[in-house]
């Protein structure tokens, strides 16, 4: 277990400097090629639970393990961690769109012809030729995002991490963005997803962590979604087709609309 | 009184402009094609020559040989020329009371000192011909090809990685600056202009400037920024354009030298 395992943290507490407390005694596992979801309501201290996780912050309280190791130097993590932060405008700090994408695979060493192939196959998923030549400030908020995603894919991560990665996207591009990262979880990059938006996290996670401040739940998807209860206690909107299925007493809830349709059709 | 949003909405414009010009180092043109270190020593060679010359030749030359570059790597002369135009303009006030100071010929009521007035004349045509060298520069070659020059050049590295810094920062700077006209203009009926308005927005804007440099610090980390800018280092190659332009530049020395020797 220990071996599989690539990110280990175990009572990590993080207050900021005015006072505000954001995670508190919080406890979390990552294994290899694993898909995990962070959700919560807002200020809940998801992103701050993500940057600890991620290394780009160092918790206060508590111990956190990467690779079964306490101490591994942060550049040797930066080759092997992608990570999409909340804001695009943060990410994306160069002179133009091709600019931001070179510079994470600059940062780590990564040879121009690979990064070259890498950037073929992310055009064809976030439609990047058209920006590449453009500053970021002038892009829409879909394109920032896009673009962001692009930039953290860029290095060919082992670990993905996203901040709320799907909230500028319209239908068709999250639903490409969604395959894309599923195909390469199934190729073995792990992922860790935070979002205050339920709707998305079955497709992206398989285990999830329900945080207020305190992991106030761990479970599969399924188990914790479908908690109707432990939900709306945490200031959370159930999935409505998951309210649906429970009123019209189905036993196995569905979380997708397409898995709703089934169950119907099974009936 | 000062009006913030006209103030703060014209260096907007200025650094948009100026970051904007960063697109046309995409574009095919000749310029573009030739390695960013010969245009570097080109450029430090010309602008030399230029502030050092005492005739108008030189200078004028220069001025048209970079004018005629930027055309050839696909500049519009408009738009070259509105990026320089206005450093010259400033040049000429700093200078200006040169042609008066021991004035003696008369011209419309004012006495005018006529070396005074050829060196205000020549200074302006010198800095107006390192500018447009510089602009071309910078025009037709992307900012992180200079820094991998400059790297391999075997300049500081500190140096190096403080220009990388500002050059980035500038992007956090401007759209915060966007952000925040937005949103004081989404809320105002009328244009209010004072210096209390414009001392709180200024302190506004330089404490949410410092929150984001953290912000843009963090995700620069997150790419793997270890304290030194990294770039693709691009392989330095004598394209035919090169050789001509190098050639070019030979030949500009001779001029300088003929005409100054």
């Amino acid at each position: 277990m220990g071996d599989n395992r690539i990110i280990e943290a175990e009572g990590i507490t993080y207050t900021y400097p005015d006072g505000t407390l954001a995670v508190e005694n919080a406890h979390f596992y990552l294994e290899r090629g694993e898909r995990v979801a962070i959700v919560g309501p807002n200020g809940s201290g998801k992103s701050t639970l993500l940057k600890i996780l991620s290394a780009l912050m160092e918790p206060q309280e508590g111990s956190i393990r990467f690779y079964g190791k306490e101490n591994v130097k942060e550049k040797e993590l930066r080759k092997k961690f992608g990570i999409i932060l909340q804001n695009p405008d943060d990410m994306l700090f160069n002179a133009t769109v091709m600019e931001d994408l070179e510079f994470g695979p600059a940062q780590i060493g990564m040879k121009r012809n690979e990064f070259e192939k890498i950037l073929e196959e992310l055009d064809e998923i976030f439609s990047l030729s058209p920006l590449l030549k453009k500053p970021p400030f002038k892009l829409s908020e879909g394109e920032k995002q896009r673009v962001a995603m692009a930039c953290a894919l860029a290095t060919k991560p082992e670990v993905l991490f996203l901040d709320e990665p799907f909230s500028a996207l319209d239908v068709g591009m999250k639903r490409k963005v969604v395959e894309y990262l599923n195909k390469l979880n199934a190729e073995g990059m792990a992922m860790v997803t935070v979002s205050h938006e339920l709707d998305i996290i079955p497709r992206v996670a398989d285990r999830v962590y329900l945080l207020n401040r305190r992991v106030v739940a761990e479970g599969k998807v399924e188990e914790i979604l479908s908690n109707d209860k432990i939900l709306t206690e945490n200031g959370m909107e159930p999935l409505p087709v998951a309210k649906i299925a429970a009123a019209l007493g189905m036993k196995d809830i569905p979380l997708t609309i397409e898995e709703f349709i089934n169950a119907l059709k099974s009936k | 009184m000062i009006d913030i949003d006209k103030t703060a909405g014209d260096i907007t414009k200025a650094i948009r402009n100026f970051m904007a010009a960063e697109e046309f180092s995409y574009i095919n043109g000749y310029m573009q094609g030739i390695a960013a270190e010969i245009k570097i020593v080109a450029s430090v060679v010309l602008i030399f020559l230029a502030i050092s010359s005492s005739s108008f030749v030189f200078p004028l030359l220069l001025l048209l040989f970079s004018i005629t570059l930027a055309l050839a790597s696909r500049i519009s002369l408009a738009t070259y020329i509105s990026r320089f135009y206005i450093i010259p303009l400033f040049s000429v006030i700093v200078v200006l009371p040169l042609a008066f100071i021991n004035g003696d010929t008369g011209m419309y009521g004012l006495l005018i000192n006529a070396e005074g007035a050829k060196y205000v004349a020549l200074f302006t045509v010198r800095v107006m011909a390192a500018v447009a060298t510089v602009s071309l520069l910078l025009f037709t070659t992307r900012f992180s090809a200079i820094l991998s020059a400059l790297r391999r050049m075997k300049f500081p590295m500190t140096l190096i990685t403080i220009m990388a810094m500002v050059y980035r920062y500038l992007f956090t700077f401007l759209t915060q600056l966007v952000n925040m006209l937005l949103g004081r203009r989404s809320r105002m009926v009328e244009r209010r202009k004072s210096i209390k308005g414009a001392s709180a927005f200024a302190g506004n804007f330089l404490s949410r400037i410092l929150s984001k440099s953290d912000a843009v610090y963090l995700a620069m980390r997150a790419r793997g920024f270890d304290g030194s800018v990294k770039t693709f280092d691009r392989k330095f190659e004598w394209s035919s354009a090169g050789i001509i332009y190098t050639t070019m530049v030979i030949a500009m020395v001779f001029l300088w030298a003929i005409t100054e020797l």
